[in-house]
């Protein structure tokens, strides 16, 4: 995975002068225009620094009293966050009575493909816990990822391919991430990552590898 | 509520996270060399069968061996060559699998999940496979499915939403001989364990089995 423009001035300089003479740099065909449930795809609220390409913002809603991951599964319950992107949709969740967080996954507008658990431990870092159970429409198989934003993040953004695609923080619940740039044959997944603040500022860019564990 | 973006609504969030996830780019820097030194990425060889006994024997080689947090690459000198890696880092490239791996390559199965075919997978195959224990636990994938625990015999195997272990042998009085790659700190071995007394354990079959 190329890693984040954002990080090769040079490239991004290269990228824009192209960007300018061909003017065709936001119309890729790979650019969405819904996500996974057919809502319309709307641009972030704000200019996020450093996204050079067509920014996508994911839908985030809080709680809902009939949140259900599938039968045999705990419910979600009124703290869980549900999110909705481009090609996956998810629920994060603690459980009553456990001290671990929980994901269902879904690659659809309805019905869940894969389950996430991890434990929390006080002051012990988890990995991000790939999940890659689910496929997209045709078969490709579609990631999905934890990433704990920096306290002060209001966005974490993932590039993906011929766009950003932007997840709104909540609160303090780690950041459920889609990707479909995942290698099979590794059990693994390079996120190209970026934190932003409310107003848009960039505070971190990283590259996280995520892979199948535990 | 449905929020494009709304810091004030967020932020009153109750969400229960007393927890940090890894932050990236703040991996801790120990490696081992054993995955660089020994393991390879060959393809697997696709067979046409798998037997319970043949498994066992597939388990039986991984015993002793070490436990790598998403790994999936040992050898067979009954030692943990890279003893005391890190816990839950991907990254140390120590010797071992993890539980979900270790099932991975002991029941054959494929990186593809709507595969059920058999995919023999050498010792020193780097490879972890796409389940995890809840992925297991869940039934996920066209070779796996949950079963009742009474049944389980030999190579079937008592998932967790954090842990799978398979079955070696059923004990006289009910326990079970539980071969699994348990942690960093006890390696991959047989041990008698009550997963299948504990309501956290769900049974797990592959598909397919010749004997």
């Amino acid at each position: 995975m190329v890693p984040p423009t954002a990080r090769r001035p040079a490239a991004r300089l290269a990228v824009a002068v192209v960007c300018v003479v061909a003017s065709a740099c936001r119309h890729d065909a790979a650019q969405p225009t819904q996500l996974v449930d057919g809502t319309p795809a709307h641009a972030p609220p704000v200019t996020l620094e450093g996204i050079s390409t067509t920014a996508v913002t994911t839908i985030v809603r809080i709680g809902g009293a009939k949140l259900s991951c599938g039968r045999g599964l705990p419910a979600p319950g009124l703290g869980a966050v549900r999110r909705v992107g481009v090609s996956g949709s998810s629920i994060t969740f603690v459980a009553r009575g456990e001290r671990a967080v929980r994901a269902c996954d879904g690659a659809q507008a309805d019905g869940w493909c894969g389950h996430a658990f991890a434990h929390i431990r006080s002051n012990r870092r988890l990995d991000p816990r790939l999940s890659l159970t689910c496929s997209q429409e045709g078969g490709t198989p579609l990631g999905f990822a934890w990433v704990q934003p920096r306290p002060s993040a209001a966005y974490v953004v993932i590039e993906q391919r011929g766009y950003a695609e932007v997840y709104p923080v909540a609160g303090s619940a780690p950041v459920r991430v889609t990707t479909a740039e995942v290698d099979v044959a590794t059990s693994s997944a390079r996120l190209d990552v970026s934190e932003h603040a409310a107003n848009g500022r960039r505070i971190s860019a990283y590259v996280l590898d995520a892979q199948v564990s535990g | 509520m449905t929020i494009y973006r709304s810091a004030a609504a967020v932020a009153v969030l109750s969400f229960v996270a007393s927890f940090a996830l890894t932050y990236a780019g703040a991996a801790a820097a120990y490696h081992t060399r054993f995955v660089a030194d020994n393991c390879n990425y060959a393809s697997p060889t696709p067979t046409t069968f798998i037997t319970r006994d043949g498994s066992a024997t597939v388990a039986l080689r991984a015993r002793h061996e070490g436990y790598q947090w998403a790994g999936g690459c040992w050898n067979d000198n009954d030692k943990d060559d890279s003893p005391n890696d890190p816990t839950t880092n991907a990254g140390t490239g120590g010797e071992g699998g993890d539980c979900s791996g270790f099932t991975f390559k002991v029941w054959r199965e494929a990186l593809d999940t709507s595969n059920a075919g058999f995919h023999q997978w050498g010792m020193l195959r780097n490879v972890h496979g796409p389940y995890t224990a809840a992925a297991f636990k869940a039934g996920a994938g066209a070779p796996n499915i949950t079963a009742s625990k009474s049944g389980l015999i030999k190579m079937d195997a008592l998932a967790s939403d954090g842990h799978i272990g398979l079955i070696y042998a059923v004990n006289p009085d009910g326990t079970d001989q539980i071969i699994e790659a348990k942690g960093e700190a006890y390696g991959t071995s047989i041990w008698t364990r009550t997963y299948r007394g504990s309501s956290s354990y769900s049974g797990v079959r592959r598909v397919g089995w010749s004997s």
